[in-house]
């Protein structure tokens, strides 16, 4: 059951909802490409981003700054929903 | 803090920082040099030196190019790793200082690379910038705490305004070395040290080496090239050894690093960043829309290619005004003889035939100017991503090509920003296709004669400004399917993901757009008086020797027995007639004749005639020369009167031998896509063989690009005679 939780909660960054704030859970290996680039502009596992836009690109913003990440690696990007005060 | 190190009698101090950080600003502050700054990353991809003196001591500053982080992923971030592991050269020793240039606002994710290069054991400071901009958004730091956090000493800076760099002067030479060493897991930790151990670096150094050697990408080929193959099989071990205890080495270090950088900013913040909105928030919902995103960009360009015309036209006038009263004040003050006519036909309508474009230049560079420094250059890539994506690449890389409007150089090095090779090489290669600003006097010259002042759209926009903009999207749109049939063929790869800051806008500040402007118009200039003189002089020579006796034609004879006993009206339009003969059998029987000649079977199926291809000749050094070349052609060969005075009015009344019209529609098109797409510029193929490093990517461009020209200006001229044209 808490398996099954988890799954629903987790869902790939091109799927999170426009103005909601989400934390980093894991980057999958297909992001193995950019997840190195990725974790350094703090995409890394544990960090809380908000989702400004949806679409492709997807924009972010997290550290004061914002990212923009195109579809194709935002879905690689696993995340779970957090409270704004998380 | 550690002691300052003893400063020696001459430093080398490296300004290292995150693109947009403000490096540039300061190290042209502190240099009096005027490196190019813009709001968008990829500006500076080569390290810029400079000289200055500091408390008696000579300095040389080394502005290294914008990373994220030491793990470098492209050739620009490479240059800045491999200057600061003192890897750069053989003959180039490590720096003696670093400043490390950090953003205000982006505390975090700046401290990133900062704590990476402070961990290197240089003696380092750390110049906090944009602590105006920082303090607007309501953000404070207590800087003594950073600076003891960090270990080194931290300067508030504002670049743009010059505020504290006197501080920053005085605290560069009392640079120290920080013991700081942000910790990852012990595991990692042990891994580390087995590989530093077996390199022979300062312990910081070493260290740092052996973190990105483990952490980076690559890292083992890297370790092979640079140490041999076996610290390779050691860093592939220490993976392995990584992997099997559950900690993957690509993680090993963002999540410890930013875990320290959160607690350190914790300590150092007084206040917060203001919630809500930030005003580039607001901007980008619009900006960066779906579909308001491109309908603006499509907007922004047709603005600034209707302002070329509209704007430019009385400056322009007036150029070409104060040309002409220099050539008839040229013609007048001398005798008639070889040397009135070198000055007045040759270097001053070659070269003034080109000046006389530099208004619509600077007005091309005041909008470029304006995108970049406000930050819109970021967002213009960003919309353009999906399109781009389509043809292989993404939209990192149309910030070369947009760089490119100014001069495929810049466009072609600003390549340097993208990672993979496949992709940097096809952006080199399509770069010299975008529109830049040495076409744009053939582009401005052509249609100013052939394309009516037309309005469109009720006045909203004008058929020139139409026709221009058509010209720069048949530009975009030729590198972009130039780019996806190399991506699906020779340069096959998959398509790049896009990752990409988007800076903050920022008002452009005055003085550096005009710094820029003024630098350009010298530039121009210099090039005017110096490339455009020197090939006017020539092509005036070629055009006037050797001399053709042109009263032995019978033609002319002829004319001269019927001028006898004409009113005189009547015999002064003969007289002109025969000149305008005079002229053109001159013209025909010099060496520039000769050359035409020879060249006109290769040009003639598009239309050209020889004229038209020596012109084409002369642009392969520069394609003003074109322009030049036309200007000289056409004072020259004597097609001249009372209302040809200038080129414009020339080439509308430009005549083949037969007496029909040389520009026809057909021709104009023709002539107008071969410049779209053929490669004629030396500097361009030069920066080429040297970004790709050989002669076998130039060559291909130069064959493609000169296949597609050819190719196009036929296709173009049948389809405007089908058109009806």
């Amino acid at each position: 059951m808490i398996d099954v939780l988890d799954r629903v909660a987790v869902l790939g960054l091109d799927r999170a909802p426009a103005g909601g704030w989400v934390r980093v859970v894991e980057l999958r290996e297909q992001a193995a490409e950019n997840d190195c680039r990725l974790r350094e502009m703090g995409l890394y596992e544990g960090a809380r981003l908000l989702v400004q836009s949806t679409g492709d690109p997807v924009v972010v913003a997290l550290l004061g700054t914002r990212l923009a990440v195109c579809g194709r690696c935002a879905q690689h990007v696993q995340v779970s929903l957090a409270a704004a005060g998380d | 803090m550690a002691q300052p190190k003893p400063v020696t009698a001459s430093l080398r101090v490296a300004i290292a920082g995150n693109p947009n950080a403000g490096k540039s600003s300061i190290f042209n502050a502190l240099t009096g040099l005027r490196q190019k700054i813009g709001n968008y990353p990829g500006v500076t991809v080569e390290r810029k030196v400079g000289q200055a003196r500091l408390d008696g001591r000579e300095v040389e500053f080394i502005d290294l190019p914008g990373a994220y982080s030491l793990t470098a992923q492209s050739p620009d971030e490479a240059i800045s790793r491999d200057v600061l592991f003192g890897w750069f050269a053989a003959h180039e020793p490590p720096p003696d200082v670093v400043l490390v240039v950090v953003d205000a606002t982006n505390l975090q994710r700046n401290l990133f690379l900062a704590t990476q290069i402070i961990e290197l054991g240089y003696p380092t400071v750390v110049a906090l910038n944009m602590v105006d901009q920082a303090s607007s958004e309501g953000l404070e730091y207590d800087l003594a705490a950073l600076a003891r956090g960090l270990g080194v000493p931290v300067v508030p800076t504002v670049a743009s305004r010059g505020d504290g760099l006197d501080v920053l002067r005085a605290t560069l030479c009392e640079a120290v070395r920080s013991p700081l060493a942000v910790p990852l897991e012990p595991l990692v930790e042990e891994q580390l040290d087995a590989l530093a151990s077996a390199l022979t670096a300062p312990a910081g150094l070493a260290r740092a080496m052996a973190l990105r050697l483990l952490a980076t990408p690559g890292g083992d080929d890297l370790a092979a090239d640079r140490f041999g193959p076996a610290l390779a099989a050691q860093v592939r071990a220490a993976r392995r050894a990584l992997a099997d205890a559950g900690v993957p080495w690509q993680g090993c270090e963002a999540a410890a690093r930013y875990a320290w950088l959160t607690d350190l900013e914790q300590r150092a913040s007084r206040a917060r960043r203001r919630a809500g909105a930030t005003r580039s928030e607001r901007i980008d919902r619009v900006v960066t829309h779906r579909w308001w995103g491109p309908l603006l960009f499509a907007l922004a360009m047709a603005t600034v290619f209707q302002s070329i015309y509209a704007w430019a036209t009385p400056l322009m006038g007036a150029i070409e005004t104060v040309t002409g009263w220099v050539g008839e004040g040229t013609r007048a003050a001398l005798p008639p003889g070889p040397l009135a006519d070198l000055l007045v036909d040759g270097v001053i309508a070659g070269v003034g035939s080109v000046v006389i474009f530099l208004p619509q230049i600077l007005l091309l560079f005041l909008f470029l100017a304006l995108l970049e420094d406000s930050g819109y250059m970021a967002r213009a890539a960003f919309v353009m991503d999906r399109l781009m994506s389509r043809v292989g690449l993404h939209g990192r890389s149309f910030v070369p090509l947009l760089s490119s409007f100014a001069c495929a150089i810049p466009g072609v090095m600003a390549a340097r920003t993208i990672g993979t090779r496949r992709d940097r090489l096809t952006t080199i290669l399509v770069a010299p296709l975008i529109t830049c600003s040495a076409r744009l006097p053939v582009y401005a010259l052509m249609i100013g004669a052939f394309v009516p002042d037309r309005p469109l759209l009720g006045g909203l926009l004008r058929l020139q400004g139409v026709a221009l903009l058509g010209l720069y999207a048949l530009g975009i749109g030729g590198a972009l399917a130039v780019a996806a049939v190399l991506k699906r063929s020779i340069l096959r790869g998959p398509t790049p993901a896009l990752v990409m800051e988007l800076p903050p806008y920022r008002r452009p500040l005055l003085q550096h757009v005009a710094r820029d402007l003024t630098d350009r118009a010298r530039l121009f200039l210099r090039f005017a008086g110096s490339v455009i003189l020197s090939l006017s002089v020539l092509l005036w020579f070629l055009a006037w020797y050797p001399r053709v006796d042109v009263s032995a034609a019978p033609a002319l004879a002829q004319q001269s027995l019927r001028a006898d006993g004409r009113n005189p009206d009547e015999a002064a339009a003969l007289a002109a007639e025969t000149a305008n003969w005079e002229g053109r059998l001159q013209l025909e029987g010099s060496l520039m004749g000769r050359l035409g000649r020879a060249i006109e079977p290769l040009v003639a199926p598009l239309g050209f005639d020889w004229r038209i291809g020596v012109g084409l000749v002369g642009s392969f050094a520069a394609r003003e020369v074109m322009v030049s070349t036309l200007g000289i052609i056409f004072a020259v060969g004597g097609e001249t009167s009372e209302s040809d005075a200038h080129l414009i009015s020339r080439l509308q009344h430009a005549t083949r031998s037969d007496g029909s019209p040389l520009f026809t529609p057909p021709v104009v098109a023709a002539l107008l896509v071969f410049f779209v797409f053929a490669c004629q510029c030396l500097s361009t193929v030069g920066v080429v063989v040297r970004e790709t490093g050989g002669w076998k990517w130039p060559c291909f461009m130069i064959a493609y690009m000169s296949l597609l020209a050819y190719g196009g200006a036929w296709v173009a001229a049948r389809v405007t005679v089908l058109l009806g044209g």
